[in-house]
């Protein structure tokens, strides 16, 4: 039962959220906008849903901006070499998840932990891309790749959404009926015990960082689509929205804790916020301080939980 | 019994969470009051914040709309690289019917979709500060920046006698006026003074503590280099201060572009030859302008310059320049 409120909470307080902006702003509560902030939060969003599977086994990645920023790049070099568009968004995917593979590897074979070998690739990845790019944006990209960002379904569903959405499923499922996902749990939730119990934490973990390199490639290439252009310099910063996001949703850091469903209205609480702010007038650095504490308070109600179940 | 207790003590513990996000919905109604008005509301979103460039141009920005009798919403990214959060702030100012967007777009291409999308909802939108590839605004209000490269590179070859090796810190690949000002000061030096070599041309990420690393690897490469170009705040900021480290004020020229309280002193000080100074606060004034002359119904100039003026320790106290380098931020920032 206790549970079952905090679980809640973030629910609660999105919905609150959202009526009062409706009340707020006349111009909330119209289909232009919902859209625009459903797309604003997708690539966050669609970042998160992937390392609610991290965090949940007790890791973490702070590399997802600067590997969005590869992946962005890569793809859309390879459109400027005249690959197709759905060859090089692929490329741009798959570039991800070997960075997610890189990190794996570190973590399970050099024993670093998570936190050091994922700045290091952040560092990594960030220096590569604009090497490879000479920090200058990639411009050269076919018209029709702006669908994948800015494109919409019926006229007013973003088309990042729907992708949003199919992610948001599956995840949900691989969570709680695979494998994979109760593994993730239960690495989580105790590591020492996980392997005494004959998980294979190698692989696991393997597999784990690969899903986050594979899905912040693809959010790599939505915000290309959507910059239409590839910009060395993008995700500066995303790693801790995406953090944020998770840890508003419920997940803990300490791991085996957390949802997708969780994590997608984590992010779009602040997706919320910062729409609303803009909506309202309300100043730019009012809205990153609203946002920290916010993120303070999702934490403090975590311990808070955790100090009265012990 | 003990169970209801405890039940009892933990629903408080909700409660209090509940109350503090009560507490902020009441903050964010108390702050909507504030924002009830007819007037014509024109937002302005500049590349970034930190700069006092920028709030130079919102000073500029509410001077014409005190004047016009319109209402300024001033919004923008914290940084110039943030670029899909200064598309996320449009695309909020579309959705939220402002009569009218002034933008200094942070990449000349991704800005692209949203300022034709306002357009199509009917918003007017008047550019600033960078171009962009699109022919959907009112008017380009900006300085010519080539022409103040050109300006850079004439007064560098007056300060070295005509030769000797220069560098560039450049700003960040991409921003198309910090571009124009380099290719300025490139061409010119190599088209009219062949004795002048530029030997180094880094970029400084419009970040001070990048161009001032930048700057010292530059110095520590070139032990003969002369002067070196900073073409915006940032980057001549940085170069001061690194010059300044390493003691070589005076040995090594600066001319840099743009101007805040401590280029100014840098200047006063010998530290930095000269600035090339826009005017920001033009910016901001013509942007609004612009938009206002629209709302009347009339055609406001397409491109509209803003000039620029080379500030040495000289000119320094002329009162034209005093007004250029101190316009009086507190006085239409203050009221906000």
């Amino acid at each position: 039962m206790r549970d079952l409120f905090r679980q809640l909470l973030p629910f609660f307080s999105f919905a609150g959220l959202f009526v009062s902006l409706s009340i707020l702003s006349p111009y909330f509560l119209t289909v232009d906008n919902l859209s625009s902030v459903a797309r604003q939060t997708a690539v966050i969003n669609i970042i998160a849903v992937g390392m609610t599977l991290v965090i949940i086994s007790g890791g973490i990645d702070l590399s997802v901006g600067s590997v969005l920023a590869f992946s962005g790049v890569c793809g859309t070099l390879s459109m400027e070499r005249g690959v197709g568009v759905g060859a090089s968004t692929l490329l741009g995917i798959l570039s991800g998840l070997a960075w997610g593979l890189s990190n794996g590897l570190i973590v399970t074979q050099f024993k670093v932990p998570p936190f050091i070998a994922t700045l290091g690739c952040m560092g990594m990845a960030r220096g590569l891309t604009l090497l490879i790019t000479d920090g200058i944006p990639v411009t050269a990209i076919p018209k029709s790749f702006g669908r994948l960002g800015d494109g919409n379904f019926f006229g007013i569903i973003p088309v990042p959404v729907v992708i949003l959405l199919g992610i948001g499923v599956i995840m949900s499922y691989v969570l709680r009926c695979t494998r994979l996902g109760r593994y993730a749990y239960a690495i989580g939730g105790n590591p020492q015990a996980a392997h005494l119990s004959g998980i294979n934490l190698t692989s696991c973990t393997l597999i784990i960082y690969s899903i986050l390199g594979a899905l912040t490639g693809l959010a790599g290439m939505i915000e290309a689509s959507r910059l239409v252009t590839g910009q060395p310099t993008a995700g500066d910063g995303y790693e801790l929205r995406v953090i944020a996001a998770v840890v508003i949703g419920g997940g803990s850091l300490n791991g085996g804790a957390g949802t997708v469903l969780g994590t997608t209205v984590g992010a779009f609480i602040m997706s919320l916020l910062n729409n609303g702010c803009n909506l309202l007038g309300i100043s730019p650095f009012i809205q990153q301080i609203l946002i920290g504490g916010i993120i303070v308070l999702a934490v403090a109600a975590d311990e808070l939980r955790r100090r009265r179940l012990e | 019994m003990m169970s209801s207790q405890h039940s009892q003590l933990k629903f408080g513990r909700n409660t209090r969470a509940q109350i503090s996000w009560a507490v902020f919905l009441v903050s964010l109604l108390a702050f909507s009051f504030c924002q009830r008005s007819k007037q014509k509301v024109i937002a302005v979103v500049p590349k970034g914040q930190a700069h006092i460039f920028w709030q130079t141009v919102q000073a500029g920005a509410r001077a014409a709309g005190a004047k016009f009798g319109v209402k300024i919403l001033w919004n923008g990214p914290a940084s110039e690289i943030e670029i899909s959060k200064q598309i996320n702030i449009v695309e909020d100012f579309i959705n939220r019917r402002v009569d009218g967007i002034v933008l200094a777009p942070s990449d000349g291409k991704a800005l692209v979709p949203v300022i034709e999308r306002a357009v199509r909802y009917g918003i007017p939108v008047t550019i600033f500060d960078s171009g962009a590839q699109t022919e959907s605004y009112v008017s380009f209000v900006a300085t010519d920046n080539y022409f103040g490269g050109v300006k850079a590179a004439h007064r560098m070859a007056e300060i070295l006698g005509r030769k000797g090796d220069v560098a560039i810190v450049g700003v960040m690949p991409g921003s198309s006026s910090t571009t124009q000002r380099e290719n300025g000061f490139k061409e010119t030096i190599a088209k009219e003074y062949p004795q002048i070599k530029i030997v180094a041309f880094q970029y400084g990420m419009s970040d001070r503590a990048k161009s001032l690393a930048v700057t010292e690897d530059i110095l520590t490469s070139n032990p003969d280099l002369k002067g070196i170009f900073g073409p915006n705040e940032s980057s001549s900021i940085g170069v001061a201060q690194a010059v300044k480290g390493r003691g070589l004020s005076g040995k090594v020229k600066i001319v840099g572009f743009d101007s805040s309280p401590s280029l100014i002193s840098d200047v006063q000080e010998g530290i930095i030859d000269s600035l090339i100074v826009q005017s920001p606060f033009a910016m901001g004034f013509e942007g609004v302008r612009t938009l206002c002359e629209k709302f009347e119904g009339k055609t406001p100039q397409r491109r509209v310059n803003t000039g620029v003026m080379l500030i040495t320790k000289g000119n320094l106290f002329e009162p034209q320049v005093q007004q250029l380098i101190h316009p009086s931020l507190e006085k239409y920032l203050g009221e906000q």
